[in-house]
């Protein structure tokens, strides 16, 4: 994982493209400028902290197909649009589609521009953390037999062991042993954390 | 004398016998008296025979007749007039020649008789010549005369005919005969009344009466002949006289004059009708001679050029120009004569003409020709088109305001992709100065980073002032709607740049196949780089409502004087029947459009002599082509 906190700058103008690149260059943030918004996605990394500053309309794919191929992908990277025009639809429509922010260019008062640069990519840091998180918790669950996230999933729901017991025609003894040895391959002491761990994880991989 | 009578008779006798006064007769009678004998040998050749011969009776006396004053041809056929009279044909009459001495043949009548002897031999031969040669020459011209003056009547242009005192038709020439249509025995020696009917008898009878009495007639008018009809005719009657002197007849001579009366009835008509045209002909109408003198002109020339014509009549032509022709009007008359290379004639030019106070007038100058005498006339009509002139100008100013409007309104659609051209200059340069300000602030700036920005800030700076300045050049007002040659290839340019921002959202592609060498027209640079905004953004917007990147293909070139652009597209073509209704104002086959775009475009085209035509279509595409005059002087 890199260390580095990346701003892609993407804008046919190549004028503006370089002057964006200098501005987050001062503030010792590290650019890369792209001219279409298919160069970019060719050079996107999804394994880096990072946020985009995009022009709305680019001659080729325009800002907001670009949003929607980044969203297909999964990508969490934030997005700030900036638009030489009022384009009020477009912008709504960006921003329910999860971008950060809609400029409108040139920005005059640089350190929005620049703090929310920052936002985007401490946003993007804590998305990042987070997905570490639940990749590792999910990494864990792989670790479980079948029997054993039953009894868990069913731990969690807040049922008794009779109860597990009776549902899974099994003893009560061996829902204890079930449960103690699922804790412990989690690596977590009480029902609380359990609860917690298991609600990051989506459905379909809890619930066979 | 009567007192003499008497005596005369009684001294008779005596004379007769006298020698002598045989010896006078024979000398000057003024006869030709020759003598031969029986052989034919002359014996008596008096003066008279001497003169006619040009020989001396001591020359020919005992001499043969036949050798010496006969013409050698003659000397047969005398001889046997000569043996007849031997033979007792006598006395008798013939006419011969003689030759003169000089070679000059005489002509002479003789009366022949003979002498006998006692026995009745034939002793002499006596002859007695007139000399007719004159009598006979004056014969002959006479003759010749009366059939060189048959001829004459016969081709004379006229009817020629004679009447007797009874008007009996007596002699009628060709003339009188085919136009009667009647053969020559039909009509000699008939009544002239069955000939030319009672009416037309009637009205002549007057005037035969005249020339009968020995006076001379004349008839101008209409004659109702009965088979030709009525006929105007010019005739003069005449007495004419017979050898003893008095009126015998009338002598006719008529021409019939009803086609020429029709011509010249028809000839004053027309003379009539045009000298009332020019008279009322708005237009001034000058009819000059080889050499640029006027020789007439008409009265509207007065009020056009404030002279008379009788002021300008006789003066040269030039007077009526402004320089620099008016000093060069006769080399061009010259020069028309000598290589028939015509400028003028038969065209018909805008040009300018002067007024008597030297004021200075635009008019529209057509000029006609004809040949008179071997001489070339000019006839020039010159219509005043100051008022002309002047809606023109007013029509233009109207059409720049309207396409003034037209220009404001293409402004405003492209309002947002300009403020957006103008944008990101403007975004680069804050951007550009607010990271330098950083990197100054925190101390981290070095100097040649600082040099590169504020160079792009400049550039940028420069960029959107000129997009600003494209801007206000479209939009200004064609200024005097003046026209200025211009390389039509740079207003191309100009248009396409102004646009690059719609045809980058577009993602259209604009391909310019530019003639190589500049295209020159003589054009206002505003209102014909409308028209190109115009075909261009129509070209685009073509293709894109079909759902087609569009594709644009621009072309111009010099045809021959003619610069031709042409705008290609890949939009879906024009359907046949809006093709017709293309130019009209209003129409239009966008979902939102005025409709002004092409009808505007082809009236600034036209204001400017071109024309602008959708050249072909298909549902691939159409082809629209603007044609200028190009300027003068430019590159072909």
């Amino acid at each position: 994982m890199s260390t580095d906190r990346l701003v892609y700058v993407v804008d046919d103008d190549e004028a503006v493209r370089e002057a964006l690149c200098l501005l987050v260059e001062s503030v010792g943030l590290t650019p890369r400028g792209y001219d279409t918004a298919e160069h970019f996605l060719a050079a996107y990394d999804s394994d880096t902290t990072a946020c985009v500053l995009m022009d709305m309309r680019m001659p080729g794919m325009s800002g907001l197909e670009c949003q929607r191929k980044l969203a297909d992908i999964d990508a969490s990277t934030p997005i700030i649009f900036l638009t030489g025009h009022g384009d009020v639809p477009a912008a709504v429509k960006a921003l329910k589609n999860g971008a950060i922010d809609f400029l409108q260019k040139p920005v005059s008062d640089e350190q929005t521009l620049l703090d929310r640069i920052d936002e985007c990519l401490s946003l993007h840091e804590r998305r990042r953390a987070a997905e570490a998180k639940k990749a590792e918790i999910s990494e864990r669950l792989e670790q479980l037999t079948e029997r054993e996230r039953q009894v868990l999933q069913q731990v969690a729901a807040g049922k008794a062991n009779k109860v597990i017991a009776y549902e899974l025609d099994i003893s009560e003894r061996t829902v204890e042993i079930h449960r103690g040895r699922g804790m412990r391959k989690l690596g977590i002491r009480n029902i609380a954390e359990l609860v917690r761990m298991l609600q990051t994880q989506p459905r379909n991989k809890s619930v066979q | 004398m009567g007192s003499s009578r008497g005596e005369a008779g009684a001294q008779r006798p005596e004379l007769i016998d006298d020698p002598k006064l045989l010896h006078a007769v024979l000398e000057h009678a003024g006869l030709a008296v020759i003598v031969l004998n029986a052989a034919g040998q002359i014996c008596v050749f008096n003066r008279e025979c001497e003169r006619l011969s040009g020989l001396t009776a001591a020359e020919v006396t005992g001499r043969s007749v036949f050798e010496t004053v006969l013409p050698p041809d003659d000397v047969e056929e005398i001889r046997s007039v000569f043996h007849a009279l031997a033979a007792g044909d006598f006395p008798n009459e013939y006419e011969n020649n003689w030759l003169h001495k000089c070679g000059q043949l005489r002509r002479i009548h003789w009366h022949n008789t003979i002498l006998t002897d006692a026995q009745g031999r034939i002793t002499y031969i006596v002859a007695l010549g007139i000399d007719v040669s004159e009598t006979q020459q004056a014969k002959a011209v006479l003759r010749a005369r009366q059939e060189q003056l048959q001829r004459l009547e016969n081709a004379f242009p006229a009817l020629v005919g004679q009447l007797d005192t009874k008007f009996n038709l007596v002699f009628a020439n060709e003339q009188y005969r085919r136009w009667f249509g009647l053969n020559p025995e039909r009509i000699i020696g008939r009544p002239v009344v069955e000939i030319i009917g009672e009416e037309a008898f009637a009205v002549l009878k007057p005037h035969y009466e005249t020339a009968l009495a020995g006076g001379t007639s004349v008839y101008h008018g209409v004659v109702p002949y009965q088979h030709g009809g009525h006929r105007s005719i010019h005739g003069v009657y005449v007495p004419h006289i017979g050898s003893d002197g008095a009126v015998d007849g009338v002598y006719i001579l008529s021409v019939d004059i009803t086609e020429q009366e029709f011509l010249a009835s028809a000839l004053s008509y027309e003379a009539k009708r045009s000298s009332s045209i020019l008279a009322a002909a708005l237009d001034s109408v000058i009819m000059i001679g080889e050499d640029g003198i006027i020789r007439s002109a008409n009265p509207s020339v007065e009020r056009m050029f404030g002279y008379t014509s009788d002021e300008v009549i006789g003066r040269n032509i030039s007077v009526l120009m402004p320089s620099p022709h008016r000093e060069h009007h006769d080399e061009y008359i010259n020069r028309y004569l000598k290589t028939g290379e015509r400028r003028m004639i038969g065209i018909g030019r805008e040009l300018q003409a002067r007024r008597k106070d030297g004021s200075i007038f635009p008019v529209y100058i057509s000029i006609g020709e004809f040949e008179l005498d071997g001489k070339q006339y000019f006839t020039g009509f010159i219509c005043d088109i100051s008022s002309r002139k002047h809606a023109e100008a007013e029509a233009r100013e109207r059409l720049d305001q309207l396409a003034h409007v037209a220009r404001v309104g293409a402004m405003s659609d492209m309002a947002s992709g300009l403020a957006h051209e103008v944008n990101q200059p403007l975004a680069a340069i804050i951007a550009t100065a607010q990271a330098c300000l950083r990197l100054m602030k925190e101390a981290r700036s070095k100097p040649e980073v600082l040099q590169r920005s504020l160079e792009q800030i400049i550039r940028q700076g420069e960029r959107a002032s000129n997009v600003i300045y494209e801007m206000r050049q479209f939009l200004r007002r064609a200024d005097d709607l003046k026209r200025e040659p211009q390389d039509i290839n740079s207003l191309v340019r100009r248009i396409v740049e102004l646009i690059e921002h719609e045809r980058a959202q577009l993602s259209a592609n604009i391909i310019l196949q530019l003639s190589d060498e500049p295209v020159v027209g003589e054009v206002n640079a505003v209102q014909i780089e409308q028209v190109l905004l115009n075909l261009l953004r129509n070209a685009l917007e073509a293709a894109q409502a079909v759902g087609r990147q569009p594709r644009v293909v621009i072309t111009t070139r010099n045809n021959n004087g003619i610069v031709e652009m042409s705008f290609e597209d890949n939009g879906p073509g024009v359907p046949e029947e809006m093709r017709s209704r293309l130019f009209e104002p209003f129409f239009t086959t966008k979902s939102s459009g005025m409709g002004q775009g092409l009808s505007i475009s082809r009236s600034l085209v036209r204001a400017h002599d071109g024309d602008i035509r959708l050249l072909s279509t298909s549902p691939e595409g159409c082809c629209f082509q603007v044609e200028l005059p190009a300027a003068e002087g430019a590159v072909t």
